[in-house]
């Protein structure tokens, strides 16, 4: 009786301390290099590129509601619930107009929000813990230049347990690797941090984690029902044969080799972002996934 | 190609098949190490297109009784001015790569113009892959 007893309090006590830990506001501690200040000359212009690369828009743009680029609002659908984007545009009461450079970098790296909250990994910082700061901070750059946009942030409608953001915490602890450190060729940057590619084309666990040994190997249930091809280890289609040029050539025009064409989320890859990058950098990307592709 | 003896599904099948077909004349124009390889291909390709509209029968499309499997839109029945100029804009985009042959400049510039085209019409006319 007294050993179950102490059990008893022991479960109760730790459970404690678990929600106490979890409901504390993250503030973790970032270092902004002199030279990665987005005030700098040439950040601006920098991210301008940048934010094509990474792919911001797409998420953060009401297409379909003929929202305004940046100022989110978009609906994304995943099998957590639905998720909405926030608005990117420097309005300082809804948008990111009062954020520091701090406070960026926080939340494009660690998910932590303005106020210490955990963010949703449907913000893919789980890939940008790997972008460089200087790169963050160009973003940051850019979005600056935009019109302010009011508009609010529109209430998620995400199923219990997720529903509790505290939750996250735990989750990061669980599934968010350290940020690589390893300087990565040019396409692996692009593909892993900045492209995030992974998001979408690698299968994710029961509690929405990437499935780290099965990068880019397609899933099932993608952003909006989609299914997501592989792009490593393909077996339905014939990825793995795609030369360098024709998967640049796709990531350029949404042609694929035998003449079919990108749709749904990729189209919008294409045509919001990889289009606009240099051939240099489409070239970088497909070395890249090609190199998964030969063993 | 509505032949009375194919059920709407097989129709659908081999319309696929059809555009796959395509695909491949497509690639192999593109490939073609001479003007009289490409122009083999593009040949075929067009000979296709010229049955493109034939193809898609009423009936044929998602949703359609005996279609169990099919990415055809409405707007293909709905539309049928702009499916029509689509096919239409196809075959000239052929036909301008077929003159095209021999001259890589113009040839890679009417490729990117047909890719576009093919591209076009899938955008407007075909829906989601189907698991």
């Amino acid at each position: 009786m007294r050993l179950l007893r102490l059990a008893i309090i022991g479960v109760l006590v730790t459970g404690a301390l678990v929600l106490v830990w979890l409901s504390v506001p993250s503030n973790s501690p970032v270092i902004i290099p002199e030279a990665s200040s987005s005030r700098n000359p040439g950040m601006a212009e920098r991210g301008a590129y940048v934010v094509r690369a990474a792919g911001c828009i797409s998420c953060h743009w009401d297409r379909k509601g003929a929202g305004i680029a940046f100022a989110g609002g978009r609906a994304l659908a995943t099998p957590f619930g639905v998720f909405y984007s926030p608005n990117l545009t420097p309005d300082v009461e809804t948008g990111i107009g009062g954020w520091s450079d701090e406070d960026f970098v926080r939340a494009v790296t660690l998910g932590e929000g303005i106020h210490g909250e955990q963010l949703y990994p449907v913000f893919p910082y789980t890939s940008y813990s790997a972008i460089r700061v200087t790169d963050v901070l160009a973003i940051k750059a850019y979005l600056f230049t935009l019109k302010p946009v009011k508009a609010p942030r529109l209430d998620n409608t995400i199923s219990f347990p997720f529903s509790w953001r505290a939750l996250m915490k735990g989750w990061k602890l669980l599934f968010v690797d350290s940020p690589p450190t390893a300087a990565w060729p040019r396409g692996e940057y692009l593909v892993r941090a900045l492209g995030h590619c992974g998001q979408c084309h690698t299968p994710r666990n029961v509690f929405g984690a990437l499935d780290g040994g099965a990068h880019l190997q397609g899933n099932r249930s993608g952003p909006d029902g989609w299914r997501v091809p592989a792009l490593v280890g393909a077996t339905k289609s014939n990825f793995a044969d795609w030369s360098v040029e024709e998967i640049a050539e796709y990531l350029k025009s949404g042609v694929k080799p035998d003449f079919d064409s990108a749709q749904g989320p990729m189209a919008e890859v294409i045509e919001d972002n990889t289009k606009h990058l240099t051939s240099e950098d489409r070239r970088a990307i497909a070395l890249y996934l090609k190199s998964l592709n030969q063993h | 190609m509505a032949s009375a003896a194919l059920t709407p599904q097989q129709i659908v099948d081999e319309r696929v098949a059809g555009m796959k077909a395509l695909g491949g004349n497509m690639k192999g124009a593109r490939t073609a190490t001479d003007a009289a390889g490409a122009k083999a291909e593009i040949a075929k390709a067009i000979a296709f297109t010229e049955t493109m509209q034939s193809r898609f029968p009423k009936g044929t499309g998602i949703g359609d009784a005996g279609v169990t499997k099919s990415r055809a839109l409405p707007d293909i029945w709905t539309k049928p001015d702009q499916f029509k100029a689509a096919i239409e804009a196809l075959s000239s985009a052929l036909k301008t790569a077929d003159a095209a042959a021999g001259d890589q400049a113009k040839f890679d510039a009417a490729f990117g113009a047909l890719g576009k085209s093919c591209k076009g019409c899938h955008d407007q006319f075909r829906g989601p892959e189907v698991p």
